[in-house]
């Protein structure tokens, strides 16, 4: 874990799931929100994620001031419900490179012996 | 709705209930989204390998986890606060374990209490689904309210058929509904790889669902360009079930092609989950356009030929009105317009045209079950009652026994309205254990009562809706039976309690009123179920006319193997000549029309003797039978001969009359050599050539009605029921199978089984009855028996000490026998006075159920009454005894 500062100046530290959710919002670009979000972490990390954990995580990164929201347009496919996209903000781009510079610096070395365990 | 919105595909929604809990379970902030999120994973799920079960399963596990994830977090903020102070939930938690721990410490006493309540819960919930599903539930399409059904007010009735020249004038020049649809219920046999069966089909006008806003929820609705007269199209769409269990609910269904009564069909569409059709009681399973012939390959082009013309009445016709405007204004304006339509048009047009509310559908079908289910509504209400008074005595009894305790607690500190809390809290609870188990009580009687009634499809689940009900029941009983014991007790002074902590306890007249009520109860449905039985036992002895036991039957329908009139009676000829050769088999034949089943066949007739009257036409009941058809149901030939080779086709025509026509017509003559004329074109006249002995026609309980029997070779019906008469008729069902399945594979036999289950199934209403209200009286007088006895033996240790005095004094054992039985009696003559006069006003109520027994049938009430007064007194008996053995000794050191 690794500590960075938000933008109200304090420390912010990025649990293992909250990781994986920012890097989703990477990845995904214009496209992020519910259903793409776990999809994407279902897919690449392998889990099953509730979709009541994705959304509260989110809400608690963007009241930190890691990434910002908005509510899309509806569509019929969606039972006339619009999506809730996400982006990631800047604090939470700084965040997430923090907490992968310091996990990178904990594995150099050890790439292959993690490799085999 | 648009036109247009029927062309594009509509996926299947997620799981109702499911998503209604999720919307309560997911939190407030992000619900729409999360809902939207759920509902396009969905969608995508469906159309993966495992299609929508998979994706059902999927949703099913989002609740799961959404439970999981709303528990209320226990934990203390950081700063060390409390997130929230003692609430009423916290009390009432308190509360709950209290009174879990003080039923714990008496599980006979909670046994029984939850038993109690569960019989009558459970009986009223089963109940109350089937009347909910069968009366009073809309039908689950769009705004219900505004449906109507269109009938012709004639004089025996209204008649819901219509010829569809007269459809199409409605539908394009009527101004009060929005859309009109013609609708005919048809049998289909669908064939669907190398399997056949047979199943209730519809044709329907296109705008059939989008009329209901019942939109297909895969695929689509009919388009107009499929409805036409003409119409080459050649698609179906499904039901909800039939897509689940033969389709495995999979979307490539549609475009299938599946093989309709032989011809090619596609599937265009999957109707909504829960819609299953128009005909209350009855799922229609595929629905085709009006205009599509079903039987193309037998008859090419009659289809178009019917549909024009105006003498073929069978297109029944409901729509939506307009907004705003009401069933009256639409019977208005529709009568107006038939007015219209008359002057240009006078053949089979009507002017008394009926508009009715339509939110229930065509309730043909379940008419004759709505009374029978009201009144079991009632009884089953007042077996609950029963049970409410029983329990409510044994809450008191223990109320008593607790007086020690709440003076206690009364002491030190606890308010009259914390402890009234406590105790209704307890009653509650073992009113929500007593409702839960009668959720099992209710799912095996709904299953024993549906077995009772065969032919009824109804959805009668224990929905959100029956739940529901069910929950509010439970309340009400709960707080029914645990008011009286928690006013007494929270308004007992502290002092008194504490100092008589073994309370005299007045003479418990509430006690002794529950007691009067449950008797005079129990003796409404015992004699409910007195009379219903005796009515049963009525109707199962009347005489048929014919030897039921011993007769197998198998309905055969060539209609729908493209068989003609030809090839037919080549095929009945064959079959009966084979099933005769058959070991076992002592007499086959057939008929058109069997009996017993409710329906037959008229005809407008002269018989010999009579003119013909325009006004008043004689309309003949009739059958069309082969040779030995009544040698095989048992029906002797009193005289003349039966049909033979002789009254083939062509041949001059003859008929063979029943008794009862006989004596309506010819009174005093033999019949034979009577000429009937048959009012159709190019009829000839028909000789009577034998009289048979009456039978049952239609129902049982008809009186024998007046009956010809043409023979089979001049009046070729393609859906016959072929009779086999054997010593063992079920021994022949496997062996005539067989048979028929040699002869033509595609030929699906329908129906088989004796005449003696046809007989009983015919009688299903009144078995039901019976049998269910049979059970509540039992169950009643239990209930009733017990109370009498928890409120005797109560009694009896209330007067011990003034027993023993008046021992002491000289009393003898039969003064005190007859103290304590002359207490009884007062009760038991009250309840069963009361009792009585309840029952003679339900008398009218269940006065249509009976058969051939007065609702005052005073047999019955004699019966009922000894019975109460028999198991009142064996419920007197023990208390009792228990008084006569008083030792004054004991009694008087005991105080």
């Amino acid at each position: 874990m690794k500590r960075t500062t938000n933008s109200s100046g304090s420390q912010v530290t990025l649990g293992e799931f909250e990781q994986l959710v920012l890097l989703a919002l990477v990845r995904l670009r214009d496209n992020a929100y519910g259903v793409t979000i776990r999809a994407e972490i279902e897919r690449r990390a392998g889990r099953e994620v509730s979709i009541a954990a994705v959304y509260t995580t989110l809400d608690r990164l963007e009241k930190k001031g890691l990434l910002r929201s908005w509510a899309g347009e509806p569509t019929a496919q969606r039972g006339g419900r619009s999506k809730r996209y996400f982006r990631l903000e800047s604090a939470g781009a700084d965040a997430l490179a923090a907490s992968y510079r310091s996990f990178k610096g904990m594995v150099a070395g050890l790439e292959r012996q993690l490799e085999k365990l | 709705m648009s036109e247009h919105s029927q062309d594009v595909p509509r996926r299947p929604p997620p799981p109702g209930l499911a998503r209604w809990l999720l919307s309560l379970l997911l939190p407030r902030g992000n619900r729409e989204f999360m809902l939207g999120d759920l509902d396009e994973e969905f969608a995508a799920r469906v159309e993966q390998p495992e299609g929508l079960r998979g994706a059902r399963q999927w949703y099913w596990r989002q609740v799961r986890s959404a439970l999981m994830q709303s528990r209320p977090p226990r934990h203390v903020e950081r700063d060390g606060r409390i997130p929230r102070r003692a609430t009423m939930l916290d009390t009432l938690r308190q509360d709950a374990l209290y009174a879990l721990r003080s039923l714990r410490k008496q599980p006979g006493f909670t046994a029984v209490v939850v038993l109690t309540l569960a019989l009558g819960i459970g009986a009223n919930t089963a109940i109350f689904s089937l009347l909910d599903a069968v009366v009073l539930r809309s039908m689950p399409v769009e705004r219900p309210e505004e449906l109507a059904l269109l009938y012709v007010q004639h004089e025996s009735g209204l008649d819901p058929s219509f010829n569809y020249p007269l459809f199409e004038d409605y539908r394009d020049k009527n101004q009060v509904f929005d859309g009109l649809v013609a609708f005919n219920p048809v049998g289909v046999h669908l064939t669907l790889g190398s399997e056949s069966e047979r199943l209730l089909g519809a044709q329907v006008s296109w705008n059939f669902f989008r009329v209901l806003g019942a939109q297909p929820v895969v695929g689509r609705g009919f388009l107009p360009e499929e409805d036409f007269i003409g119409s080459p199209a050649q698609v179906i769409v499904i039901s909800y079930g039939l897509w689940e269990s033969r389709f495995e609910g999979k979307a490539d269904a549609v475009g299938r092609e599946v093989l309709l009564n032989g011809a090619k069909f596609t599937i265009v569409g999957v109707a909504p989950p829960r819609f299953t059709g128009i005909r209350r009681g009855l799922t229609t399973e595929i629905y085709m356009p009006i205009t599509t012939p079903l039987d193309s390959l037998a008859n090419p082009g009659r289809w178009a030929e019917r549909l024009r013309m105006r003498t073929f009445t069978w297109a029944q016709i409901f729509g939506r009105l307009k907004p705003g405007i009401t069933h009256a204004q639409a019977q208005a304006g529709m009568r107006t317009l038939a007015e219209q339509i008359k002057r240009e048009q006078p053949m089979n047009t009507y002017n008394d045209l009926v508009v009715q509310e339509g939110r229930l559908g065509y309730a043909d079908y379940v008419e004759s079950l709505t009374k029978p289910l009201q009144l079991l509504q009632l009884i089953v209400g007042l077996v609950l009652l029963i049970a409410c008074a029983n329990v409510a005595n044994l809450l008191l009894t223990r109320a008593l026994a607790r007086r020690r305790e709440v003076a206690v607690r009364m002491a030190l500190g606890a308010g009259g309205w914390r402890l009234m809390r406590q105790f209704l809290t307890e009653s509650l609870l073992l009113a929500g254990a007593g409702g839960l188990t009668g959720l099992l009580v209710a799912r095996w009687l709904a299953d024993l009562l549906r077995s009772l009634q065969p032919g009824l499809q109804v959805q009668a689940g224990l929905d959100g809706r029956v739940l529901g009900v069910t929950l509010a029941v439970t309340l009400l009983v709960g707080l029914l039976f645990g008011l009286a014991p928690a006013w007494q007790l929270a308004h007992t002074g502290v002092v008194e309690a504490l100092k008589e902590a073994r309370a005299r306890g007045g003479r418990g007249r509430l006690r002794q009123g529950l007691v009067v009520a449950q008797l005079g109860l129990s003796l409404v449905v015992l004699v409910a179920a007195g009379l219903t039985m005796k009515s049963l036992r009525g109707l199962l002895d009347i005489d048929t006319g014919f030897d039921a036991e011993r007769v197998m039957l198998f309905g055969i329908d060539l209609s729908r193997s493209g068989f003609n009139r030809e090839r037919g009676q080549q095929f009945y000829a064959e079959l009966l000549r084979k099933v005769r050769g058959t070991a076992g088999v002592e007499a086959a034949g057939l008929g058109v029309v069997l009996p017993l089943d409710g329906g037959g066949m008229r005809i407008t007739a002269v018989p010999e003797g009579r003119v013909h009257d325009e006004k008043k036409p004689i309309n003949l009941t009739f059958n069309i039978v082969t040779p030995d058809y009544f040698r095989a149901m048992g029906v002797p030939l009193l005289r003349g001969r039966d049909f033979g080779e002789q009254d083939r086709a062509g041949a001059p025509q003859t008929v063979i009359v029943n008794e009862a026509l006989v004596r309506e017509y010819w009174s005093g003559q033999d019949g034979l050599g009577k000429v009937i004329h048959l009012m159709w074109d190019r009829a000839q006249p028909m000789e009577v050539v034998g009289v048979v002995a009456d039978s049952k026609y239609r129902l049982v309980t008809e009186p024998f009605i007046p009956t010809m029997y043409l023979p089979f070779a001049q009046h070729y019906e393609s859906r016959v029921t072929l009779m086999a008469r054997s010593s063992q008729p079920q021994a022949l069902a496997g062996p005539i199978r067989g048979l028929v399945r040699s002869m033509d594979r595609t030929v699906p036999l329908i129906g088989v089984r004796t005449l003696a289950e046809q007989r009983m199934r015919s009688l299903s209403i009144p078995r039901m009855a019976a049998t269910l209200l049979s059970m509540l009286g039992g169950l009643g007088l239990l209930l009733g028996t017990l109370g009498l006895y928890g409120v005797m033996a109560y009694l009896v240790t209330q007067r011990t000490r003034e027993i023993g005095i008046r021992m002491a004094l000289g009393a003898e054992r039969r003064n005190i026998l007859r103290l304590v039985l002359g207490q009884a009696l007062r009760l038991v003559v009250l309840g069963l006075a009361l009792g009585m006069l309840g029952a003679l006003a339900a008398a009218r109520l269940i006065e249509g159920l009976l058969y051939g027994v007065q609702p005052q049938d005073l047999a019955t009430l004699a019966l009922v009454m000894l019975l109460l007064a028999a198991a009142a007194l064996a419920a007197c008996l023990l208390p009792a005894r228990r008084a006569v053995r008083v030792d004054p000794i004991t009694a008087l050191r005991y105080e």
